[in-house]
């Protein structure tokens, strides 16, 4: 399975929505409330075996399923290189 | 004398008292409660206007206390609990709001700025048994209930702090903080309008 559907799965089980497109934003189609951006965040951690810093927590790396997808390729990609 | 006539003037000189009375009590509150303060806090070095306090308070004060204006202390289930020790300061912004069961305690200084708002069993304190630490609290955060800050921690202007959280470390401004350990996300992640 891919990040995309994983991450995908995870917020259709988690938050019961899944009519929503890959760059919608979850705040503004109030998809995801502030307690469930922070499960969002705690399944990346575990799931992907990642660590996001708090500064990290900001729109343009958590707001829409691809950019979810991309901060998460992004910081796989440099927990591998390093 | 008509016995059909009377229920009428009746009921509206009752419907009169009534407003009279929910028109009246609010003021009187306020007065009471503006009393109580002047009362409770008469051991703080200053205490700015219109400081009021709408139930029972634990105070005690040994060391500095400055107060800024329009706080209001709400009343409720639990008294709230003001407490600065000798030596130490605490210092509050005005347009403070605190509701019920609140627990400030400094031992070295607290500092909350202008305009904050605390909900209702907050505990603020700067020594946990094993570190004693200033504790700053900027302008405009909102702390919701529940919420331990702990000794050390400075959380920026315009910040939230979570029901239930523990605040064991800074938060940076315009941030949300939750969970224990709190976490900070930026608050434009989860806020609809940014900074509200």
């Amino acid at each position: 399975m891919s990040t995309r559907e994983r991450i995908r799965g995870f917020i259709v089980d988690t938050f019961f929505v899944d009519d929503f497109s890959d760059d919608d934003s979850f705040l503004r189609k109030g998809l995801i409330d502030s307690t469930g951006m922070m499960e969002l965040v705690a399944f990346l951690e575990q799931d992907f075996g990642i660590k996001l810093e708090d500064r990290e927590l900001v729109p343009e790396n958590l707001d829409s399923l691809s950019r979810v997808v991309a901060f998460v390729e992004k910081k796989q990609q440099l927990s591998r290189a390093s | 004398m008509n016995a059909r006539l009377l229920p009428a003037p009746l009921t509206s000189v009752m419907a009169r008292v009534q407003d009279l009375r929910e028109s009246l009590t609010p003021r009187a509150e306020r007065a009471v409660a503006l009393a109580r303060a002047r009362w409770l806090f008469r051991s703080f070095q200053t205490v700015g206007q219109n400081v009021a306090a709408y139930g029972p308070m634990l105070v005690s004060n040994e060391g500095a206390v400055e107060l800024g204006d329009r706080l209001t202390f709400v009343g409720g289930m639990m008294p709230s609990s003001l407490v600065c020790h000798e030596g130490a300061r605490l210092v509050i912004g005005s347009d403070v709001q605190f509701n019920y069961g609140v627990s400030l305690e400094s031992w070295v200084s607290v500092r909350i700025g202008a305009r904050c708002m605390f909900a209702s069993f907050v505990r603020i304190a700067d020594r946990d048994g094993r570190t004693t630490a200033p504790i700053v609290i900027e302008d405009d955060v909102w702390v919701a209930h529940g919420a331990i800050l702990m000794p050390g921690v400075r959380v920026g202007a315009r910040s939230v702090v979570a029901a239930g959280s523990i605040v064991t470390h800074d938060v940076p401004p315009d941030t949300l903080a939750m969970g224990n350990p709190a976490r900070n996300m930026s608050l434009e992640l989860v806020s609809r309008e940014s900074g509200a």
